[in-house]
């Protein structure tokens, strides 16, 4: 599991440095790949566009997806990972600021694996991405073993 | 006396008196048979006339004027039996009995003059129907423009809400952002930092504490404004016992003593009320905590005849002249050393109760507590669905 990366959609960059700073402090910082909209996300995934050169490569271990993203919106990236057979089973962790009831329910009817709440207290926050980077990288067995 | 008047032996019939001229005495016949035959029809028409309009103003007097005609008959079918056979005894009797309808009905007659003088005309009565098919009109002109008003506002309303809701879910990130990465500075260089620097950065993060709690408060108030109502009958007894159980964990309500009176129920939305409670069981507990022996009592009181349920505690209590500052949202009345808070509680408890068509009262007196009390309508009440 040496090579197991975690994916990271998100678009706003504070957020993504306080999120690296917290799975490096859980020392899982090193396999984080991170882009920054729905579209790069599904050219990552499925290898095509800017990542051609991953059409063949290792699925990550987990996606932690935002919902509101610029370009495609993190629902409709999980709708086109169900759709195709390679990532139908891939590990997605919704990660929003959103409290939305519909958002939730959309996710897991989505087939999200998982849905997680952006505390606002930046300390929780560590707290729950250092768990999740732990939890996806070393705990999870994923699909591909 | 009877036999007297009954005994017609010395009599003779009235036709003999005409010495029975056949033009005389059929004349008569004829005139009385046709007089009794049209009074009797005039009788059984005013009668049914009566059965059937029960609403009729006057009817009493219509029965009576009835019944004064049929006597009337009465009297010309005795006059026409006399013509052959002198039974003039009972001419007396049927005579008598009209003569006294008679009177009375004259008499009823005159006081009900002035009555019937001040009934409108059919004339008055289409006019006056005019003017108020006309003032119906205008009072669904005007009805129709406040529907359309009030749907703008409820749009307005929405847009606002929607509004607000976005700013404060968009101002979380920035928010995060600046409180985390002055927190990183503390915790990865803060050896590097000196003495002020460390308070400076205390500060940042304290202020940002308080503008996130703020957020919630603000995101919290628009939610009860935008959720929809479900209601169903609440039991608060329970619901206060819960949130009694949890409050009684924390620092201020582990000295709390509790009266929650049972069988207490509101007809509201199940997770709108227990905001509703909450608020003000954590209210009653904060503000209690500081006095000798803090008591919260959950009850239930009619005021207006409408059950109130309400939450008293024996804290640091309001200035009543200053309540209509309580539900403001952002409003204190407590200073942060004092009372620690944001100010969102009692407004969001104001929205739901009015949500609910319900009506919320606050009393206090300083240093002796404070009562809060509010009132769901009951479900025959809620006709026309949520307010506002």
């Amino acid at each position: 599991m040496n090579n197991a990366t975690l994916l990271m959609v998100e678009d706003n960059g504070q957020d993504e440095m306080l999120m690296l700073r917290a799975l490096r402090k859980a020392n899982v910082a090193n396999q984080i790949d991170v882009v920054r909209d729905g579209q790069q996300a599904l050219d990552y995934l499925f290898g095509i566009g800017e990542f051609a050169h991953r059409a063949n490569a290792q699925l990550p271990v987990a996606v932690l997806l935002d919902i509101n993203l610029p370009r495609v919106s993190g629902l409709d990236v999980l709708a086109k990972l169900r759709a195709e057979p390679r990532t139908r089973q891939l590990p997605v962790v919704i990660l929003t600021s959103s409290d939305e009831e519909r958002d939730r329910l959309r996710s897991y009817e989505n087939g999200a694996n998982s849905f997680v709440r952006k505390p606002l207290d930046f300390h929780e926050f560590a707290e729950k991405v250092s768990s999740l980077g732990v939890y996806w990288v070393a705990i999870n067995v994923p699909p591909q073993g | 006396m009877l036999d007297a008047l009954f005994n017609t032996a010395d009599l003779a019939p009235h036709g003999f008196c005409l010495l029975w001229r056949n033009e005389l005495f059929w004349s008569l016949a004829a005139s009385d048979a046709m007089i009794a035959a049209s009074y009797i029809s005039i009788s059984v028409a005013i009668t049914l006339y009566l059965a059937k309009r029960r609403d009729l103003y006057l009817r009493g007097v219509g029965a009576a004027f009835a019944l004064f005609i049929l006597l009337c008959a009465a009297s010309h079918l005795s006059d026409l039996w006399t013509l052959w056979s002198p039974d003039y005894g009972i001419q007396v009797m049927i005579k008598a009995t009209t003569a006294l309808v008679s009177l009375g009905t004259a008499v009823l007659l005159w006081p009900l003059i002035p009555r019937v003088l001040a009934m409108p005309s059919n004339a008055q009565l289409a006019a006056a129907n005019a003017a108020l098919n006309h003032e119906i009109e205008e009072r669904r002109a005007v009805e129709a423009s406040l529907h359309s008003t009030e749907k703008e506002l409820r749009a307005a309303n929405a847009e606002l809400e929607s509004f607000a809701y976005a700013v404060s879910h968009d101002l979380r990130a920035p928010l995060r952002a600046m409180t985390g990465f002055s927190t990183a500075l503390l915790e990865d260089y803060g050896d590097q930092l000196d003495e002020t620097a460390h308070r400076y950065l205390d500060q940042v993060c304290r202020g940002g504490r308080h503008m996130g709690e703020l957020i919630e408060g603000l995101l919290q108030l628009s939610r009860v404004t935008r959720d929809q109502l479900k209601r169903e009958w609440v039991d608060i007894s329970a619901m206060a016992e819960s949130i009694r159980d949890e409050l009684n964990k924390t620092e201020a309500g582990s000295t709390t003593t509790w009266e929650i009176e049972p069988g207490l129920s509101v007809w509201g939305d199940p997770r709108m009320t227990e905001a509703v409670l909450r608020n003000l069981l954590e209210n009653a507990v904060k503000y209690a905590a500081k006095s000798p022996c803090p008591t919260v009592r959950v009850y239930s009181e009619s005021r207006d005849n409408a059950p109130f349920v309400c939450v008293t505690d024996n804290g640091a209590g309001f200035d009543m002249a200053h309540s209509a500052k309580l539900f403001q949202p952002f409003q204190r009345l407590h200073r942060q050393d004092e009372f620690p808070g944001i100010g969102i509680g009692l407004s969001t408890v104001s929205r739901i109760v009015h949500r609910h068509g319900g009506t919320v009262q606050a009393k206090g007196v300083v240093g002796k507590g404070a009562t809060f009390g509010f009132s769901l309508p009951e479900p025959d009440a809620v006709v026309q669905g949520e307010v506002g």
